[in-house]
């Protein structure tokens, strides 16, 4: 494994890392102050998005 | 190059549109409040778009593509890793605590955390990084403009050599347009004409990309086409994200992933008073929070529209003596008429979108956290509005007079990343442990802060005076690796004095620390009537 797989698995890892951390947090915590509790609300579904297409960018690049 | 009077009437309509635009808004601006934070009535797709218009200015386009002509695409690590993490923590855990706290400003937060020695230093350190990334930023203009129009519209008026007259021309009138509507509408004309020139920029951009990929000279044509192009030049890396940490370049994957990711894009995302200060004027939290990750998810293409330029740049001029001016040179040989006048348009917006937004983050610091916080001055509402907008338009001057310091870096984006290294380190480090660990005390932020500056300077002094074998760091620009150490210096002081150091009643950091915010409402009940657990 040379330097720069070692780099891309650290940096995939941060943001599985981040992602796991992102799902702990409560729904009730997650939509406070928001007028109604739709699904599109839920900001942990954005977060996880906007991370999946990192990952799949810092894994090709 | 000389426009056309078609791109120069399309550039003037846009600015005289954004000017009435944004002098709408004077209208609504009665307190002090509406002035600074919009009235805290701002919708979240709103507060997005005005971060990311904020944050990329014409530093990114000039420097940025810059970069990423000498660099390749490690330069984009800046606007992903670089930006996603930090969003990601800023919005779940940092903003909605600011919010709350009803606060005008991350100092003003500083100070109720630790005290006002550690706001007072903050607020005058932010306003001096504020300051002089506006000259940054009117120098960046300016070399924008030399590069598109040349010595031809003042011909007659300022002699063909005179490169630094047509310099400061361009300064003064870049500086004299934005101030105009900043100084009037407040916060509110700051965002929404952000908004516009969001749309404007990112159209602008992708011509440029549009046509740029179809040039001839690029063979298949496409993204394929220009890495095959820079591959056959002897560019190999330059599609790699990932660049060996011994390697000259400012994006070593160790920096990248310890400085920048860890503690440089936490640190901007969380402590500028520049990305802050438009979710502090949300509506409400949900919005703070969301507008925060809505402006991560925007940012992702930004280096789609500033990066492949830079690299477009290398495959049609890989001679040019500046890399600063690639972008400039894709507008001018590229674009037919008309769409030059709209690329040039959207330059211009990014430029003052930034140039707004530090202006109304400066004259918040100034006038809630050093004139009326630390110097105690008491005026009625009426009076702090005429402050603030007193302050916005004396910061346009001094943002001129600091044009001249941001030319001893070798590229204008290095120089704003090694002030935000000396500053960035001990700020993250301050609010970081201020937020998770309640024990951190005043006295221990006060000395740990001001330890970490030093070092952060220290570093900097010592790799530019220092000859190459002698200096702390091999890469060029080292501002990751000086923000990392300047934060665990300053961590490190910090756990230390506040150990040595009488802690604060909790009751007084009620709504300031972090705790027990993952639990929803009963299970928080449970917690408090165990063992006293605060509300967060």
């Amino acid at each position: 494994m040379n330097e720069v797989s070692i780099a891309r698995c650290l940096f995939v890892g941060f943001f599985l890392l981040l992602a796991a951390g992102v799902m702990i947090l409560p729904r009730a915590y997650i939509l406070r102050g928001a007028p109604d509790t739709a699904l599109w609300r839920d900001l942990r579904w954005w977060a996880l998005l906007l991370l999946a297409v990192h990952v799949y960018v810092y894994w090709r690049f | 190059m000389s426009l056309h009077w078609i791109d120069i009437a399309i550039i003037a309509v846009y600015l005289l549109g954004l000017l009435g635009f944004g002098l709408c808004f004077s209208r609504f601006v009665k307190t002090e409040e509406d002035y600074f934070l919009a009235g805290r009535n701002l919708p979240f797709w709103a507060i997005g778009m005005s971060i990311v218009v904020s944050d990329i200015g014409a530093i990114d386009f000039v420097s940025l593509t810059g970069a990423s002509y000498r660099y390749g695409i490690a330069a984009a690590n800046m606007d992903w890793i670089g930006t996603l993490p930090a969003i990601i923590i800023a919005s779940l855990i940092f903003i909605p605590y600011y919010w709350r706290a009803g606060v005008y400003s991350v100092p003003e937060y500083m100070g109720r955390r630790y005290d006002q020695r550690v706001r007072a230093v903050q607020s005058i350190i932010w306003t001096i990084y504020l300051v002089l990334i506006l000259g940054a930023m009117f120098l960046a203009a300016a070399k924008m403009f030399e590069n598109l129009l040349g010595a031809r519209p003042w011909a007659g008026l300022i002699p063909e050599d005179a490169v630094e007259i047509r310099l400061w021309t361009y300064v003064l009138v870049t500086a004299a347009f934005t101030g105009a509507y900043t100084v009037a509408g407040g916060l509110a004309a700051v965002v929404y004409t952000d908004v516009v020139q969001l749309v404007i920029m990112f159209l602008g951009a992708l011509i440029v990309l549009a046509i740029g990929f179809q040039h001839p000279d690029l063979g298949a044509g496409g993204l394929s086409g220009l890495r095959e192009s820079l591959e056959s030049a002897g560019h190999d890396s330059h599609f790699s994200l990932f660049l060996p940490h011994d390697t000259k370049t400012p994006y070593p994957w160790t920096g990248v992933l310890f400085g920048l990711a860890l503690v440089q894009a936490p640190a901007y995302f969380i402590g500028n008073q520049q990305i802050v200060q438009r979710t502090l004027g949300a509506r409400d939290e949900w919005s703070a929070k969301a507008g925060t990750l809505f402006a991560g998810a925007l940012k992702f293409f930004i280096p789609i529209l500033v990066v492949l330029p830079g690299l477009l740049a290398l495959a049609l001029y890989p001679q040019l003596e500046d890399a600063d001016q690639a972008y400039g040179q894709l507008i001018k040989d590229l674009l037919p008429v008309g769409l030059t006048g709209l690329v040039f348009a959207g330059f211009l917006a990014a430029l003052m979108s930034s140039v707004d937004s530090f202006l109304t983050s400066a004259a918040s610091i100034i006038s809630r956290d050093i004139i009326t916080g630390l110097c105690r001055v008491r005026l009625d509402d009426r009076s702090l509005l005429r402050l603030g907008k007193l302050l916005t338009l004396v910061l346009v001057v001094f943002g001129v007079a600091t044009v001249p310091f941001c030319g001893i870096f070798a590229g204008i984006y290095e120089f704003i990343q090694a002030i935000l290294s000396i500053v960035q380190g001990p700020t993250w480090a301050l609010l970081l442990i201020g937020m998770f660990w309640r024990r951190a005390t005043a006295s221990g932020g006060f000395v740990a802060l001001l330890a970490g500056l030093a070092v952060g300077l220290g570093l900097t002094i010592w790799q530019k005076a220092a000859e190459a074998g002698a200096r702390p760091f091999q890469c060029e620009e080292p501002f990751m690796f000086i923000a990392l150490v300047s934060f665990l210096s300053t961590a490190g002081v910090l756990v230390a004095a506040s150990l040595a150091t009488r802690p604060r009643p909790v009751s007084e950091l009620r709504g300031l620390v972090f705790r027990a915010t993952f639990h929803d409402t009963e299970a928080q009940s449970a917690l408090e009537a165990r063992g006293g657990e605060e509300e967060p």
